[in-house]
């Protein structure tokens, strides 16, 4: 940010590159009513077709404006790894990547992923290889009901994408908006510290080995 | 006769018994286990991490259809009117339901019913539906509710329910007026709601006059017997399925009103329905009742607890009872007294919640006994040790106080500040809940493949790896050589997960299961290769005592049938029933210390460390055991600290129903936290497991409590300890 | 949510002029965080949502883009240097989740908290539907205002508001009936009688841009806030402030509110005791909150935000 500004980053480059793909969307149901106005693409209320590149691949879907890119993963297209817990963008356990950085799928709407690159936790494994954080989630007894856990792996996995070894601070800011009720936090910050590459279990977490 | 060795190495007891025939003999302090007492991930972590793993949630089907209620803002009302023609009239509206003419006694309560092809529309059409209420006044709390004049919750019924009375009050005055000390307070809890992140509810499909149901509940049986009454359809007409489920906590013990309302539109359409409630209902499927103890409780100089006398009121909102806290307890008084009243208020029902009753009254017991302690100037440890009659409880002390630093405990309130530091501690005591009843099948087939099958659910506390490392013990495999099959009424039963009574209970039947296949396998192997069958035994993958070297697949390989069979259960005492063996105690203890620190200016309370020693029979997996206990501690924060259901006292509706208002630790609300499983053999069953569940959430409110106490000089006697109620009490508030 | 048409606007102007005239029957959508939850519980029911997310970013030299994400916001380099409050209360808001995803503009406009703002079944001031709810008797206002206003007693949610207060910035907006700069604190002015929309911007009127300058009073400046739950939650208060300390001497400094008013709060008795003296911490927290005027249940909030007032200034001073 030398000279002053939020400079465009590769993400404006892929925003632009989703506009034109969204005007390239056409209504799946009848013609907009009034013709769109300049600089404006108009679709819906019925439903839109929304390209978009999802765990890697090409992906559609058709969707009314108003269905959340959680709810069109999860209804539209089977990918339930992806959890509906709160809605409301307050529990985390809707996380996804889109263009690489987590957000609540519950507050995107569908259309807004047109032309982007959405990651689910249905993507993170590389077939039967799993991502480090989720292995070490495995052995570390991260999940108890597991309800939370695939928006808490998201979390964690963005967090090593940026940051190797990070602290036990780094990783409790990073599932901070990820809620669990079964408890799973300390088993939580001792997988990510050792899929980081830090210490074992044996760590600030208190899991003392007994 | 043998010898069955019980306790802990610290404080054994042997015990001559007989063991049947026909049964495994059980495990104690001698058993050198292979599997059982080593850390094992679960048999569905994997699933769980990829998001692989269904719930009731994610079951999809092509021509799925949803189904929601429509819900009374109102917490009192007659529903006057219930319009829904413009709801019917949309099109992909398939089934409506009118619960015109019934009467609300909470806000939330459901007055229609819509099922539609879509969640959208579905959303549309409950927006179109016109109810006309008369609306009448409300009680919310129980001081209202119990003002003369209050309205009525249920016609014909006072709002008072008076309950339980425990004890001779007589003799409790006498222990007060021999004591050198009596201590009057009242301590206050909260209601606080399961918040189960996995919603209530299921997907129904009909298959002509079969019902399945994918539920997400703690009782897949419960399910499956209160739909068939429902339907009037024999119990081998409905299939209950719960492979997977996020959480219930005590709250999804049975079919509830949504539940039998998706089943009721699945056969209307004939098509497959899903009803699983919003985050906002789901504050309204259950909750732990509050409470107000009025307690007097009396001690002598030399630290000997003389009279508790407690009358607690709570209230269960429009439930009659339930809002009984476990007070006093645990420790030995000279007598104890308590009247427990449940007071009826327009609110959603209390459920059971994770040890119902016993974080509420267990934090009012503990804050008194520090009370007592402070009272006469004796350490509190000092003061529980001297009157805790559980020898597992006297070790845990020890252990406890030695990894939180209890020496380091300070005059209360003489820390510095301005961030002030603390020490408090707690217990608990739970039964040691074996339950009969349940059977597990053991199969294994002519290939070596071990299937242990019971159709009961895991709901989180790792159930499903329970029983297989169980089977793979008594069969001398390894976790990975077994296969549990959960979830599936068509399976044999199991009970609800509640009461802490899961492991305790599928244990014996795993074991016997397992037993009784291997025995039968033997037999195959000895009518093969000769020797005795009952001198033979599996372990380490291999048949031991037989006339050659046989690994487990050969072994297998010599069945003359395609695969054996066996059904276990747990095993009674012949004739009069009860349990094979003697106890150790009898019971579950546990103890709790924690450590805060208490920002005196702005009123935040801190947790820095919690350490808990609980005890739990026989421990089958430390690593799954600590998360349980884990577990039970942050749901202890989270109620010392954040959680509370906050009702406008003038509609009875909830104005926090989210998770930004009802708030659940999180992350960065979390202590070091130190859980120490403690083993003790503890008889009684094959397994000599106990229950884990519930006790470890039982004290960390009361030691947290204390902590606070200890730190400030100043009690707060009313949960959650807000930066409100802290600044209150130090008298920071104008 | 009810269904709605959704139109991607190129850039602000095109957007402008698609909203204004419309009311409530159009709405603006940046990242969308605060707008969804409001179209979920349908206390918005628009006809057409329109999409500013994929608008050009119209920031140039010294601006801050409306559609500049909170996260992006927080780690940038020059306003982190030049305006520390306003990086601090972008990172201590919400989750990283949120962050990702809501907006520099989206933030400033987000509508309050308040519960029963946010139930349609209460009547609401801010709604148009009514008295407030949350100040008669009975009501449960614990995280309200303890600087009310008659007619609101809700609490400003924003985190940046305050610190872009704080550091003098100003606010470029877009309109068809033409362009403005405000500054950041006129945004929610509440004239003498109080104003039911949440900022003064026009119908259709949007935030392009937030424009900084660089300050001696702007660098020497901080964010703090305190939260009941460390985790996700809102600031029971927060304060956001500057200070031009020239030996030992205050020259300029401005102290700003967030959660304890219906709008930002400037603490304006406190920083004219300051300006011009020796920095007094205490005699400012105390003026800080002398003018409070608690309701039923938050008098707590008044000794926090007093404290706030105390490590904000303590931190600048050394």
């Amino acid at each position: 940010m030398e000279d002053g500004r939020i400079r465009v980053t590769r993400r404006d480059v892929l925003r632009g590159a989703g506009a034109a793909a969204l005007v390239g969307a056409v209504a799946a149901g009848q013609e907009p009513a009034a013709p769109p106005a300049k600089g404006l693409a108009r679709v819906g209320p019925g439903a839109v077709r929304v390209p978009f590149t999802l765990n890697g691949a090409a992906a559609e879907v058709s969707v009314e404006p108003r269905v959340t890119l959680l709810d069109a993963l999860r209804d539209r297209l089977d990918l339930t790894g992806t959890k509906r817990i709160c809605d409301h963008g307050a529990c985390g356990g809707c996380t996804v990547f889109l263009d690489g950085k987590p957000v609540n799928s519950c507050l995107v709407l569908a259309v807004d992923v047109s032309g982007r690159e959405v990651t689910t936790i249905e993507g993170l494994a590389k077939g039967d290889d799993l991502h480090p954080v989720q292995a070490a989630f495995v052995k570390h007894d991260a999940a108890m009901c597991g309800f939370c856990t695939p928006g808490m792996v998201m979390s964690c996995a963005a967090l090593l994408s940026v940051t190797k070894n990070p602290t036990e601070e780094q990783i409790r800011r990073a599932v901070a908006g990820n809620l669990c009720r079964c408890g799973t936090y300390p088993h939580v910050f001792a997988a990510v510290r050792e899929a980081g590459g830090g210490r074992g279990a044996d760590g600030g977490a208190g899991e003392a080995a007994r | 006769m043998s010898e069955l060795r019980l306790g802990f190495p610290d404080n054994e007891r042997k015990a001559d018994v007989e063991i049947p025939p026909g049964t495994p003999p059980p495990w104690d302090l001698s058993t050198d286990h292979k599997v059982v007492g080593r850390e094992h991930t679960r048999l569905d972590a994997v699933a769980k991490v990829t998001g692989r793993a269904k719930y009731s949630y994610d079951i999809r089907f092509k021509d799925l259809i949803y189904a929601k209620f429509l819900r009374s803002p109102h917490a009192h009302a007659k529903v006057k009117r219930v319009d829904l023609a413009n709801a019917k009239a949309m099109k992909g509206v398939l089934y409506t339901e009118s619960y015109e003419g019934e009467t609300v006694r909470y806000a939330g309560q459901h007055v229609a019913g819509v099922a539609a092809e879509s969640e959208e529309i579905l959303d549309d059409a409950l927006r179109a539906i016109v109810v006309e209420y008369d609306v009448l006044p409300c009680v919310t709390t129980v001081e209202e509710a119990s003002n003369e004049g209050a309205p009525g919750v249920i016609e014909g019924r006072g709002n008072l329910e008076a309950g339980r009375e425990q004890g001779n009050l007589k003799r409790v005055q006498d222990a007060h007026d021999e004591a050198d000390i009596v201590v009057d307070a009242e301590y206050r809890t909260q209601v606080q709601t399961h918040s189960c992140l996995e919603t209530h509810g299921s997907v129904c499909r009909w298959d002509g006059g079969k019902l399945t149901v994918w539920s997400s509940t703690q009782s897949t049986f419960a399910v499956r017997d209160g739909m068939a009454r429902t339907f009037g359809i024999p119990q081998s007409d409905v299939t209950v399925i719960t492979e997977h489920m996020g959480g219930g906590f005590g709250s999804k013990f049975g079919p509830d009103a949504w539940d039998q309302f998706c089943a009721r539109a699945a056969r209307a359409t004939q098509r497959p329905c899903r009803a699983m409630l919003d985050r906002r209902e789901e504050h309204l499927a259950g909750n732990r009742p509050d409470s107000i103890q009025k307690c007097r409780f009396s001690v002598k100089k030399d630290g000997t607890l003389m009279g508790a006398e407690v009358r607690s009121q709570g209230t269960s909102g429009n439930a009659t009872g339930g809002a009984n806290v476990y007070n006093p307890g645990i420790y030995r008084f000279r007598a104890a007294y308590s009247k427990q009243d449940t007071v009826l208020t327009h609110a959603s029902s209390g459920r059971a919640f994770r040890a119902p009753g016993h974080p509420q009254g267990v934090f009012a017991l503990e804050g008194m006994i520090d009370e007592l302690a402070e009272a006469i100037g004796m350490d509190p440890l000092e003061l529980r040790r001297k009157n805790d009659p559980n020898p597992v409880r006297l070790k845990e002390y020890e252990i406890g106080a030695k990894e939180i630093g209890w020496h380091r405990r300070k005059k209360s309130g003489s820390d510095a500040g301005p961030v002030k530091r603390g020490l408090g501690m707690a217990s608990a005591r739970w039964g040691h809940n074996a339950r009969p009843g349940a059977e597990v099948r053991c199969t294994i087939g002519r290939d070596g493949s071990v299937i242990l099958a019971n159709g009961s659910q895991d709901i989180g506390t790792g159930t499903r790896t329970v029983i297989g490392l169980v089977g793979a013990e008594e069969l001398g495999l390894g976790l990975d050589d077994v296969e549990v099959r959960l979830g599936n009424t068509n399976d044999p039963y199991g009970h609800g997960s509640g009461g802490s009574v899961t492991t305790p209970s599928i244990t014996p039947p795993t074991r016997a299961a397992a037993f009784e296949a291997k025995r039968e396998l033997l037999r195959h192997v000895a009518a093969a290769v000769g020797g005795d069958p009952d001198a033979m035994d599996l372990k380490d993958g291999k048949v031991t005592g037989a006339p050659r070297e046989l690994t487990f697949k050969q072994a297998c390989g010599m069945l003359a049938v395609d695969q054996v069979t066996a059904l276990g259960r747990m095993e009674q005492k012949p004739g009069g029933g009860g349990h094979l063996y003697p106890p150790f105690t009898g019971e579950v203890a546990g103890v709790q210390f924690a450590e805060v620190e208490v920002d005196t200016r702005t009123g935040v309370v801190r947790v820095v460390k919690v350490v808990a020693v609980q005890d739990c029979g026989l421990v089958i997996d430390p690593l799954t055991a600590r998360s349980q206990i884990h577990g039970g501690v942050i749901q202890g924060i989270s109620y010392a600290l954040f959680e509370e259901r906050i009702l406008d006292r003038r509609t009875g509706d909830q104005v926090n129903a989210d998770f930004l208002g009802y708030k659940i630790a999180g992350a960065l609300d979390m202590p070091e936290i130190v859980s120490i499983p403690f083993s003790v053999s503890q008889g009684m069953t094959t397994t000599g497991v106990s229950s884990l569940g519930e006790p470890p959430t039982v004290p960390t409110s009361g030691a947290i409590g204390n902590a606070v106490a200890n730190a400030l000089g100043v009690r707060i006697r009313s949960l959650p300890i807000t930066p409100a109620k802290v600044l209150a009490a130090l008298g920071g508030v104008r | 949510m009810k269904a709605f048409a959704y139109l991607t606007a190129d850039d602000f102007e095109a957007a402008s002029k698609a909203l204004a005239g419309k009311g409530p029957r159009a709405v603006a959508k940046a990242g969308g965080t605060d707008l969804l939850t409001l179209l979920k519980s349908r206390l918005l029911e628009p006809d057409e949502v329109v999409n500013l997310s994929r608008a050009k970013r119209g920031a140039g030299k010294g601006e801050l883009s409306a559609l500049a994400t909170l996260a992006e916001v927080a780690a940038d380099a020059w306003v982190k240097e030049n305006f520390p409050a306003v990086a601090k209360a972008a990172l201590e808001a919400a989750t990283p989740q949120v962050r990702n995803a809501g907006t520099v503009g989206g933030n400033l406009c987000q509508h309050t908290r308040c519960w029963y703002f946010r139930d349609a079944s209460y009547t609401c001031f801010k709604r148009g539907t009514g008295d407030c709810s949350a100040a008669p008797d009975g009501a449960e206002n614990r995280y309200h205002a303890i600087f009310p206003h008659k007619r609101c007693v809700s609490a400003h949610p924003s985190n940046l508001a305050p610190a872009l207060i704080a550091v003098g910035a100003k606010v470029a907006c877009v309109h068809p009936d033409g362009d403005r700069t405000l500054d950041a604190e006129i945004l929610y002015d509440e004239g003498p009688s109080g104003r039911r929309s949440d900022t003064i911007l026009r119908e259709g009127e949007l935030i392009r841009a937030v424009l900084l300058e660089p300050s001696p009073l702007a660098k020497r400046s901080t964010y703090v806030e305190l939260r009941e739950r460390q985790s996700f939650d809102f600031a029971l208060a927060s304060v956001a402030a500057a200070l031009d300390l020239d030996g030992g001497i205050v020259k300029d400094v401005r102290i700003v509110c967030g959660g304890v008013a219906p709008v930002p709060y400037r603490a304006t008795a406190a920083e004219n005791l300051l300006r011009g003296r020796k920095l007094d911490v205490e005699a400012a927290a105390r003026a800080a909150v002398a003018g409070a005027t608690p309701l039923s249940g938050n008098g707590y909030k008044v000794p926090i935000l007093g404290e706030l007032v105390r490590r904000a200034l303590t931190e600048l001073s050394s």
